[in-house]
């Protein structure tokens, strides 16, 4: 990155106030859409801000996986769950969004706070120039084992994610009592052996 | 091999040669590939509508486009005229922002793609290290715009159009990023220069799709889901007219439309240049560029020779990325259209394994013969 | 002049903001949002310090990408568990998980 200093802060500040405004704007839009649309404005920006950092390798790795794959998620899920009931919790309900706003702000002080006091050890050698080469060589040496578990990690959440979310462990009655959707994949003989969970009367 | 022209430098030599300081020339240096990505990718899609349109009448029999123009050739910019003096509609009951922002999104990531396409050794917007990664990642980002139109249309098609695409885009992404990946075995790097410089150290021969097996396997996984990460015929589930009216697109009319039609043909021809790229070789004549010099009898590094290498290499990339176009076109038209549940099979029961399986083999085929796929 | 405490200073803010979607939020889906943003605070500080204290080791950029592989995991994860919930018990409101209370 051979980008001139006054055009690296001027970036700076434009990514950090998109990071920022989209990260309140996730915690307070009272749509969970947009919500969700604000949080994969946070992402590019980040990957904007690793841009900065030399680090162009974990850029597109951010853009590749959080906005590509978390993000589309999460909006699947919004849209599967429900699109229309609102997060009537967000901005309202005054004394405990206060006290927890409160707490924040006291953690973002004390936080700065030390970011500032400690005298950093910055180093002065020369950024190497092919980070990928460089991430690539200590995967697949010094950090070998947490690499290959990082794998199985992914894989049991692979397995994990479709056990949890198939459709045949769901018992046929809901909490409300209206008939779900029968979906016409399922044949009625099997479902009707399958076995009902107790009804559970949920303290609301 | 040869350093080539650069744009920049020369570029930023004759206007300081003009009495301008280095700093102004620089300065008016950075919209410039801006306005050349603009020019090239328009005047690409308006190639490929042309393509389709007069391919699909000859297929069916017919004439096609013949008024506008020479035989037609300038219908896409007359359509073009149309849908931008259009009235601009925004339902009612959608969400204008989301509404708005969604065609964008869809083609901001395909224009950007074209940064990092190169067109000859210097012919590149930038050259990035990560180059293929960056192209495997900036694909990514599409299904978030198919998703903002779909939910903001406030349309029960749009939706499910939009759904569709989005479940389709990144079930087709994996298959396409592990071809790409055994394409990245074999050259050693992720920079697109570097990749089509390692295809053409022995001409044609060494064009990645003619590596046996691995090749040819990665070739077709790669052929597969490009097309279907277009969304076009066969594999158009999200805007399938005769069942979901018109996808994600339903809503749409005017200029927005246009983006969605311009991001269409932008990623067709993307994905066929990326096609070019990765297996045939980019600029790559069909022998090395030193022995083209020796039967010519001219001298490698001789001005003029340079820039007819350039020009020509321009001329094979254009020329090669046609051929998936017209592959594109071709399919498009005479294939039907497969179903939702056969569309995510194939991807996740088909394409996923094989790909998997051929990056295996590239990796142990780089190690048992390096000479042949790129070893060391 | 652009030092390593901007970064850090942007990567506190994203956090306590994250903290408050945490605490303050009752729909699920949302605070798996900010438990992303939680991750996403902390990678850009281990970015920051690999680019300024390490920059030829840059282990910071490796310790990112195992966070992204694990959060790509949790996203998974917790969404199909936030899925399974709601066909269980019809909703995503945090304050009626309350199945395992007693």
């Amino acid at each position: 990155m051979n980008l001139g200093e006054g055009v690296r802060l001027v970036s700076f500040g434009i990514l950090a106030l998109i990071v920022l405004g989209g990260a309140l704007g996730v915690v307070l839009a009272p749509s969970m859409v947009h919500a969700a649309f604000l949080l994969g404005l946070v992402f590019v920006g980040m990957s904007g801000l690793y841009l900065l950092l030399n680090a162009d390798f974990v850029a597109a790795a951010q853009i590749l996986i959080y906005v590509g794959a978390v993000n589309v998620l999460l909006l699947f899920a919004i849209m599967l769950v429900n699109r229309r009931i609102p997060d009537a919790a967000a901005g309202k309900r005054g004394l405990r969004n206060t006290i927890a706003g409160f707490v924040c702000l006291f953690v973002f002080g004390s936080l700065v706070n030390g970011v500032v006091r400690v005298p950093w050890p910055i180093s002065t050698e020369t950024p190497i120039a092919n980070s990928t080469l460089r991430i690539g060589e200590q995967f697949f040496s010094y950090y070998l084992l947490p690499f290959e578990a990082v794998s199985i990690l992914l894989l049991l959440a692979l397995v994990g994610a479709i056990i949890l979310a198939r459709r045949e462990f769901v018992p046929d009655r809901t909490e409300s009592g209206d008939q779900p959707l029968v979906l016409p994949e399922r044949p009625r003989a099997e479902m009707d052996e399958t076995p009902k969970l107790p009804e559970t009367t949920g303290r609301r | 091999m040869n350093q080539g022209i650069d744009l920049q430098r020369s570029f930023v030599e004759l206007l300081t040669g003009a009495g301008l300081p280095q700093e102004v020339a620089r300065a008016f240096w950075l919209p410039l590939p801006m306005v050349v990505i603009l020019a090239v990718v328009t005047v690409a899609v308006l190639l490929a509508i042309w393509g389709e349109r007069k391919w699909a009448a000859d297929m069916q029999q017919r004439i096609g486009p013949n008024i506008v123009g020479m035989a037609g050739f300038l219908q896409g910019v007359v359509d073009a005229i149309k849908l931008i003096v259009k009235e601009d509609i925004i339902p009612r009951k959608a969400d204008p922002w989301l509404f708005t922002i969604g065609p964008i999104l869809v083609l901001i990531p395909a224009f950007f793609a074209y940064l990092v396409v190169p067109f000859g050794q210097n012919l590149i917007i930038s050259d990035l290290t990560i180059g293929v990664f960056f192209l495997v990642a900036l694909g990514s980002v599409a299904p978030i715009g198919a998703l903002m139109a779909g939910y903001s249309s406030n349309n029960k098609y749009a939706l499910l159009g939009g759904l569709r695409a989005a479940a389709q885009s990144i079930s087709y992404e994996i298959p396409l990023a592990l071809s790409v990946l055994s394409v990245v075995i074999m050259t050693g790097s992720l920079s697109t220069i570097a990749v089509v410089e390692a295809q053409n150290t022995y001409g044609m021969l060494s064009w990645n799709v003619f590596k046996p097996i691995v090749g040819q396997v990665g070739f077709v996984v790669f052929l597969i889901s490009a097309l279907a990460e277009t969304e076009r015929a066969p594999f158009d589930l999200p805007e399938a007219e005769s069942e979901l009216v018109q996808g994600h697109h339903t809503e749409y009319s005017g200029m927005k439309f246009a983006l969605f039609y311009l991001a269409e043909y932008a990623n067709l021809v993307l994905g066929s240049l990326m096609a070019t790229i990765l297996f045939l070789g980019g600029w790559g004549f069909f022998v090395p560029v030193e022995t083209l010099a020796g039967w010519l009898g001219v001298d490698l590094l001789n001005p003029v020779f340079q820039l007819f290498a350039a020009f020509l290499g321009i001329v094979i990339t254009v020329l090669k990325s046609t051929i998936f176009v017209f592959l594109a076109i071709l399919a498009r038209w005479t294939l039907p259209r497969v179903r939702i549940d056969q569309l995510l099979d194939l991807g996740w029961k088909f394409l996923l394994p094989i790909g998997l399986v051929n990056l295996l083999l590239t990796a142990a085929f780089r190690l048992a013969f390096p000479g042949i796929f790129g070893g060391v | 002049m652009l030092t390593v405490n901007f970064f850090l200073a942007v990567g506190a803010a994203l956090f306590c903001i994250g903290i408050y979607g945490l605490v303050t939020s009752r729909n699920a889906v949302r605070v798996l949002m900010s438990i992303e943003l939680l991750l996403n605070a902390v990678n850009l500080n281990f970015l920051a310090f690999s680019s300024y204290v390490d920059p030829v080791n840059i282990r910071g950029q490796l310790f990112t990408i195992f966070i992204i592989a694990v959060a790509a995991a949790e996203a998974a994860i917790g969404l199909a568990i936030v899925l399974a919930i709601y066909r269980n018990r019809n909703t995503i409101d945090m304050e009626n998980f309350n199945l395992l209370r007693w």
